[in-house]
C-alpha cells in the first residue's frame, strides 16, 4: 500500500514536471509582444486585494471597460496583501508571458518591479504605473496624487480649524500618527504636513512621529499614551493613512477631546467618514483611486494608439470636512462603489 | 526534593517575572508623570485584554505541544462575522454566540487535521491562518462593516467599579483559564500529553480529545477577542489581528510556557502579556523611539527563554 502510494506520487511528479516543460514552452512560442489589435488587452495590477482604496481603483478600471466594451478588455490581478512584494512582482511576470497590450500597475516596490517592466517595456508593451513612481524611465506615463502637497494641505485645514476653535498653539505640541515606517507614499504624506505645519507655526513642537503597524488597535493604543503623556499640551495630530485615522479619531472621540485635539487624516472609509460627521476628526485628504483607474486604463489605450503621453499627471485630492461631507460629489469620490456600473 | 518538582520551579519563573513587572512599573512611575495615573492603567489593562485572551488560548495549545499561527486570523473571522450579523439585525446575543461558535468550529478543524492527518501543528495552523483571511476578505469584500448597534459597540467602552469592561471579560478567562489548568483533570490531561505523547496514550488519555479542545478552546478566545475589538472600534474590520499570532506566542513564551511543550502557566502568560505591553505603554510615554521599542520586544522575548533554559540545566 505504501509502495502504491509512492509510485502514485512519483507519478504525479513526472507529470507535473512534463505538463510545466510544455506549459513553458507555450509561453516562449508566443513570446512575440503585443497584438495591438481591437479590443486592447489591459492587465491592471494593484498593491493588495486586501483594502477598500484598492477595489476603488479597480472599479475605475472596470467601468472603463463596461464603458468602452469594444475597445478594451481589462483583467484585474493583485497580491492578498501589500507587504507581499516578491508576490506581486511574481504576478506581474505571468502577466507580461501573455502578451497584453498594455499594463496598469500600482507597484508596491518602487524597484522590485523595475527589471520585469523593463523587458515588457522592451518588448512593446505600454506601461502605466499609478500612485507610486518606480524607479525606471521606461514606462509611458505615471498617474499618481501628489502625497507631499496632500501633507501640506492636511496641515493648512488643522491650522484653520485650530483657529475657528480658539486654540492656543504658544509652547503647545502637534504628533503625526504614521502607518508605517518606510513607505514613499506615507512619508512624502508625512513630511508635506511637517513642513507646511512649521511654516504656519513656527514655534511649534512635533513630537516623534509614532508607527502603528496600519492597525487600528495600535493607533487607538499610541494616541492613549500621547493625550496621556502630553495632556493639554497637545493640540493637533495627524493620521496619514485610513487605518491610523480610525484608531486616532476613535481615541480622540472617547476623551469627547473632539474640540481640544484637531485631527486631520489622509483616504477616506466608512469609520473616517463617520467621524467627519460626529467631528472627531476636522477634515480628511482624500485622493481619488477611481479616477486612477479609470485615467490609467485610458491612458493605456492611448499609448497604445501611439499618443505621448504627459509623464506625470496629477490625479488630485479633494477636501472632505462636515460642511461638504453630504454633497453628492463627495460621495462619489468617498464611496466609488456608488459608481459601479458593470 | 519537593523544591525541585515541576510545579515548584514554574512558581519561581512566574516570581521573577512578577519582579520584572514591578520594577518596571516602579521605574515607569518616577520617570513618567502620567503612567501612574488611574487614567494610564485603565488604559494599559485595556490595551492588553485583546492580546491577553488570544494568548490564554495559545498557552493551552503551548502546554499540549502544538503552535496556532491561525489566531490573528481567526479574530479577523470573528470581527466580519459578528458585524455582518449584528448589521443584519440580528440581536446580539444570538450573534455573539454564532460567531464562538464558528471561531470554535474553525479551531476543531484545526485540531482534526492535526489529530487524524498527522499533520504537524506549525503546518495545519499555518493552512487555517491564510484559508481563514481568503474566508475574510471573500465575506466582507475586503471592506470595512460599518453601522454596528450602539449597544453593541458601547459595551467597550463601558467602566466598571473603576476597570474598563474588556478587562472584566480578560480577568473571568483568566479565572477559567487557571481552573482548566491547575484543578481539572483536563488541565493535566493536556500537561501529561505535551509533556510525552506516548506516555500519556498508554496511560489511558483520551488524546484525541485533548487535541482537539485545545484548538477548539485557542479558537473560541481568538473569537472572543475579535468580538471585543469588533465593540471597541465599531466597525467589522477585515485586516482584524494581522500579525497578533505573534504577540500571542511572545506573551506565552515570556511567561514561561515551553514551545517544546508540557510547561506554561495563566498566571505567567497573563504577566508576559502585561510586560510586552508595558513596554510599549512605557515607551510611549517616554517618547522612546518605535523602532528601538521593537528591537527591545524581541530581545526580551530571546532573553526570556534563554534565561529559563540556564535555569533548567542548573537546577537538573
Amino acid at each position: 500500500m505504501k509502495k502504491l502510494g509512492k509510485k502514485v506520487l512519483c507519478v504525479m511528479l513526472l507529470v507535473t514536471i512534463v505538463a510545466t516543460g510544455l506549459f513553458a514552452q507555450g509561453t516562449t512560442e508566443t513570446a512575440g509582444g503585443p497584438k495591438g489589435e481591437k479590443p486592447y488587452e489591459i492587465a491592471v495590477i494593484i498593491k493588495a486585494t486586501d483594502s477598500d482604496f484598492w477595489q476603488y481603483l479597480l472599479v475605475g478600471a472596470l467601468n472603463y471597460e463596461f464603458e468602452h466594451p469594444d475597445l478594451v478588455n481589462v483583467t484585474t490581478y493583485g497580491p492578498p496583501s501589500e507587504s507581499d512584494i516578491d508576490q506581486q512582482v511574481a504576478i506581474l511576470e505571468n502577466v507580461i508571458s501573455t502578451n497584453p497590450d498594455a499594463i496598469v500597475i500600482a507597484s508596491t516596490s518602487s524597484d522590485a518591479s523595475v527589471p520585469a517592466l523593463e523587458q515588457a517595456y522592451d518588448k512593446g508593451i505600454k506601461i502605466i504605473t499609478v500612485d507610486n513612481k518606480v524607479n525606471t524611465p521606461k514606462v509611458n506615463s505615471f498617474l499618481a496624487t501628489d502625497n507631499t502637497l496632500g501633507g501640506s494641505l492636511g496641515a493648512e485645514k488643522m491650522v484653520e480649524y485650530l483657529k475657528a476653535n480658539n486654540i492656543s498653539t504658544a509652547g503647545k505640541k502637534i504628533a503625526v500618527v504614521s502607518a508605517m515606517a518606510g513607505v514613499q507614499v506615507l512619508t512624502d504624506r508625512d513630511n508635506g504636513f511637517i513642513s507646511r505645519i512649521k511654516q504656519l507655526i513656527p514655534g511649534i513642537e512635533l513630537i516623534p512621529t509614532r508607527y502603528v503597524d496600519n492597525d487600528i488597535i495600535k493607533a487607538l493604543s499610541t494616541t492613549e499614551d500621547l493625550i496621556t503623556t502630553y495632556g493639554s499640551d497637545l493640540i493637533g495630530i495627524f493620521a496619514d493613512n485610513n487605518h491610523s485615522a480610525d484608531g486616532v479619531s476613535r481615541a480622540v472621540a472617547e476623551q469627547s477631546l473632539s474640540n481640544k485635539i484637531i485631527v486631520t487624516a489622509y483616504d477616506s472609509d466608512p469609520e473616517e467618514v463617520a467621524a467627519i460627521k460626529s467631528g472627531a476628526i476636522k477634515a480628511i485628504m482624500v485622493q481619488d483611486p477611481y479616477g486612477m483607474g479609470y485615467k490609467g486604463v485610458d491612458s493605456a489605450v492611448q499609448a497604445i494608439e501611439g499618443a505621448t503621453l504627459p509623464e506625470y499627471v496629477d490625479t488630485g485630492v479633494v477636501i472632505v470636512e462636515k460642511s461638504n461631507v453630504n454633497d453628492p460629489a463627495a460621495q462619489g469620490i468617498l464611496d466609488p462603489f456608488t459608481m459601479k456600473k458593470y | 526534593m519537593k523544591l525541585f518538582s515541576k510545579k515548584n520551579k514554574l512558581r519561581l519563573a512566574e516570581g521573577n517575572l512578577l519582579v520584572i513587572v514591578i520594577i518596571l512599573m516602579v521605574i515607569l512611575s518616577f520617570a513618567t508623570k502620567n503612567f501612574f495615573t488611574v487614567n494610564n492603567l485603565r488604559n494599559l489593562v485595556r490595551q492588553t485584554s485583546v492580546n491577553g485572551i488570544i494568548a490564554l488560548g495559545m498557552t493551552f495549545v503551548i502546554i499540549s505541544g502544538g503552535i496556532d499561527l491561525s489566531v490573528g486570523s481567526i479574530v479577523g473571522v470573528a470581527s466580519i462575522v459578528i458585524a455582518k450579523l449584528l448589521v443584519g439585525g440580528m440581536p446580539i446575543f444570538p450573534a455573539i454566540i454564532i460567531a464562538l461558535v464558528v471561531c470554535g468550529a474553525l479551531g476543531a478543524v484545526n485540531g482534526f487535521i492535526i489529530q487524524y492527518g498527522k499533520v504537524p501543528p506549525f503546518i495545519a495552523t499555518l493552512g487555517m491562518m491564510q484559508a481563514a483571511r481568503g474566508i475574510v476578505m471573500l465575506l466582507s469584500n475586503a471592506r470595512m462593516i460599518a453601522g454596528l448597534p450602539k449597544a453593541f459597540t458601547g459595551f467597550a467602552q463601558l467602566v466598571f467599579a473603576g476597570f474598563p469592561s474588556l478587562f472584566f471579560v480578560w480577568f473571568l478567562v483568566i479565572i477559567v483559564t487557571f481552573i482548566l489548568t491547575t484543578k481539572t483533570i483536563f488541565g493535566r490531561n493536556i500537561f501529561a500529553y505535551g509533556s510525552n505523547i506516548e506516555a500519556a496514550r498508554l496511560s489511558g488519555i483520551n488524546t484525541a480529545a485533548v487535541t482537539l479542545s485545545v484548538y477548539t478552546l485557542s479558537g473560541i478566545l481568538s473569537g472572543l477577542a475579535g468580538i471585543l475589538m469588533t465593540s471597541r472600534l465599531g466597525n467589522g474590520i477585515p485586516t482584524a489581528g494581522q500579525g497578533y499570532e505573534m504577540d500571542a506566542i511572545a506573551s506565552a513564551v515570556v511567561g514561561g510556557a515551553s514551545l517544546s511543550g508540557g510547561s506554561g502557566t495563566i498566571i505567567g502568560t497573563v504577566l508576559g502579556a502585561l510586560l510586552i505591553s508595558l513596554i510599549q505603554n512605557g515607551g510611549n510615554l517616554l517618547g522612546i523611539n518605535a523602532f528601538i521599542l521593537q528591537i527591545i520586544v524581541g530581545v526580551l522575548i530571546v532573553a526570556s527563554v534563554w534565561y529559563d533554559q540556564i535555569r533548567k540545566t542548573t537546577k537538573s
